[in-house]
């Protein structure tokens, strides 16, 4: 008999994805349209679940997962990482058992319990008490399991005083500290966990991470998907990388991470065509291009510490409604660990674009941009009418050199993430 | 601290669905449909001042405008007995058979958080909303007996038939509520067209009036509504109108026997694209 935990053989999933029609330009068109929309509606929802039938030709469709073939040992501690979309909680959710896969199969020995999101099930209108307990069964454990556990579940969590008040009288850190107590304290033989950990303050992240490592020492296998590679790299002894829903690493975290760093941190074009990337958004407004510009206006993508870091966005959108709107742009940028360092937002800054002609620019500039040395991402985001219009996460990335941030001529040669001015007596 | 139980649970994932429900898994998880129903009956009521007295309210509301509309203005027949616990009688089940069903409708498409982000049994959360429901029911129940007694109508040794009419009742709404809401995920079209078909439904089914005022004929063909024999169950049990007989109550209790079978089914075969299709 093999020794595994886990073994998937070919497990694929696909997804239909959504292409907007035409729409009619004549008002006979329209009416027919009209009048055909509930028939194409009900075709559009019902590819939804014949998309999950394998025998089924469907047009347009990705791969969420393409074939894996993996097998997990009693005891491994695995990390998975990719970008985002690359189809590692599509992974989880059929190791979980939340959605089945369009073909393959899984062989799963032992327990599972996994933690897609904090609090499932919460009910904010129970107090803590009561959604410990119906959090707890709804993971997996039964009633004299979390009455066992009741106690060392609420001190975990440092809510005791308020455990009887209804959760919506909570804050959203103290919800989300119960919620992970109760996960925190599950045994079961799989753990699965998808980037639970990325909310909470500091402090009590740490507490679980400290805790998560006990769970791993007591001998249960984990798998665990995060973008905060060191918490892979200090959890894990075995890393495996998928991207477009295939394997494209599998080995020890250190140098898996570090593949994985190499393709992602790669610095790009200082100025990108974006009207070829696939989009499931509509696509009815469209980031078309992006450049990248020093205070002196040359493209570039990389900068010295202290430069001007100009990012110019094109756009175009061919829907008639949205002139006039309001376009608010969030650009985020990341570090090389993923963690998002800035964030800008022109609404926020006071800035209102409004969409007049069918084509424009929106410019941001950061002077001096105060980033440390190393390599960075950018993601962007268009918001139009308080609904996204656009996203494009990971759209180029640049790199910060050595440069002399305080114009003192002096180059400053630090390891720090962050310049800034400092006064001094 | 390996003593790891493999042998004994063993999961094998397939692209294929189950035939059938799990009945072993969902013993294991009966813990957490407790919670559920808890659950489901404490956030119904919290921060509301009359509280579970609104179990009550509904069907004795409609009981007051049904006296005065259907009793005192339009003199429908009652069979010689006050109109109001004529129909009260009847609304009793007939509240929790439209609450339960459209709860248990809207309970998939209304928990998607529960479906996307976590496996459970999901027969767990119609259920359950079905169960809680049942609370209303033992309720507006025992405000029924209090009334029959007021007008002096004290229940025989028929009474004990009535466990046949409420598991009657149960079957008919986790039937229509299951198949409702396996659809629900997929068509939010059930959403919208839930509150008035539960609306209709109501004048298929004898509330308001009496089984008599069908053509004998048809009634057989009107028995296929399970509510007809169980509102009919009722009356003859606490009001002794003698309405039902043998033929009307098989033919709802086989069709609502097999709508329920075709229901399981159907929720078996979708529940593995629950998560794919919301």
């Amino acid at each position: 008999m093999n020794n595994y935990l886990i073994k998937t053989e070919n497990i694929s999933k696909r997804y239909p994805i959504r292409k907007q029609n035409a729409s009619p330009d004549t008002l006979v068109g329209t009416i027919i349209d009209f009048l055909y929309k509930p028939i194409r509606n009900l075709k559009e929802i019902r590819t939804l679940s014949s998309a999950q039938n394998s025998d089924y030709k469907l047009e347009n469709y990705i791969w969420a997962l393409n074939k894996i073939n993996l097998e997990i040992k009693n005891n491994e501690k695995i990390g998975i990482i990719g970008k985002n979309g690359s189809g590692k909680s599509t992974l989880l959710k059929i190791l979980s058992r939340i959605t089945k896969p369009t073909s393959g199969t899984a062989i799963i020995k032992g327990k599972v319990a996994s933690l897609i999101e904090v609090g499932t099930g919460f009910h904010q209108e129970l107090s803590g008490r009561e959604n410990v307990y119906l959090n707890g069964s709804i993971l997996g454990m039964s009633k004299s399991e979390i009455d066992l556990k009741y106690d060392e579940i609420v001190a975990f969590s440092g809510v005791a005083k308020f455990i009887d008040t209804p959760i919506k009288r909570y804050s959203s850190g103290m919800r989300v500290r119960l919620a992970f107590s109760v996960a925190a304290h599950l045994e079961p033989e799989i753990l699965i966990i998808d980037e639970v950990l990325a909310v909470g303050d500091a402090n009590f992240q740490k507490k679980c991470l400290g805790k998560m490592d006990d769970v791993a020492k007591s001998g249960r296998t984990v798998l665990f998907v995060s973008h905060n590679l060191e918490s892979i790299i200090s959890l894990c002894d075995r890393v495996i990388w998928i991207d477009d829903g295939e394997i494209k690493g599998d080995g020890s975290p250190l140098q898996i991470v570090n593949q994985y760093l190499e393709t992602v941190n790669n610095i790009s074009e200082s100025q990108i065509d974006l009207t070829s990337i696939n989009r499931d958004t509509n696509p009815s407004f469209q980031f078309s291009q992006l450049i990248m510009m020093n205070q002196n206006n040359i493209k570039s993508s990389s900068f010295n510490v202290g430069d001007d870091l100009i990012i110019k966005l094109k756009y175009s959108f061919n829907d008639k409604n949205l002139l006039k709107s309001n376009l608010q742009v969030k650009i985020s940028i990341n570090n090389s660990t993923q963690t998002e360092v800035l964030n800008l937002n022109n609404e926020v800054s006071g800035y209102i674009h409004k969409l007049i002609n069918k084509e424009g620019y929106i410019v941001c500039k950061i002077p001096h941009i105060p980033l440390g040395e190393g390599r960075y991402s950018i993601n962007i985001e268009a918001i139009i009418n308080s609904g996204a219009a656009d996203v494009i996460n990971n759209v180029g990335s640049f790199e910060i050199i050595p440069g002399d941030y305080f114009g003192t001529g002096v180059a400053n040669n630090t390891k720090a993430n962050f310049y800034c001015i400092s006064e001094w007596e | 601290m390996n003593n790891i139980s493999s042998k004994d649970n063993i999961t094998i994932i397939t692209p294929h669905s189950k035939k059938f429900l799990n009945f072993k898994e969902i013993l294991e998880y009966k813990d957490l449909l407790y919670f559920l129903i808890l659950k489901d009956i404490k956030a119904r009521y919290a921060q509301s001042i009359i509280g579970v007295g609104w179990a009550i309210i509904q069907p004795l509301f409609f009981m007051l405008v049904f006296t005065v509309i259907f009793g005192k203005l339009a003199k429908i027949d009652s069979e010689g007995i006050p109109y109001q616990i004529f129909s009260f009688t009847a609304l009793v089940p007939w509240t929790f058979f439209s609450n339960s069903m459209a709860d248990s409708a809207n309970s998939l498409s209304g928990n998607l958080s529960l479906i996307t982000n976590i496996y459970i049994p999901r027969i767990m959360i119609p259920l359950s909303a079905i169960i809680g429901k049942f609370i209303d029911f033992i309720i507006s129940f025992m405000i029924l007996i209090i009334l029959l007694i007021s007008y002096s109508y004290y229940p025989d040794q028929k009474i004990v038939t009535i466990f046949f009419y409420i598991l009657l009742m149960f079957i008919a709404s986790l039937g229509f509520g299951l198949i409702l809401g396996t659809m629900a995920i997929q068509y939010r079209d059930i959403k919208y067209a839930l509150p008035f078909g539960v609306q209709l439904f109501m004048y298929a089914t004898p509330v308001a009036y009496s089984v008599n005022m069908i053509p004998e004929k048809y009634q057989l063909i009107y028995a296929l509504n399970p509510m007809v024999t169980v509102i009919e169950g009722f009356r003859n049990i606490f009001l002794d109108t003698g309405n039902i007989n043998i033929e009307m109550t098989s033919v709802s209790f086989i069709t609502s026997s097999i709508c329920l079978i075709i229901a399981t089914i159907y929720f078996s075969k979708t529940e593995r694209i629950f998560a794919d299709v919301v």
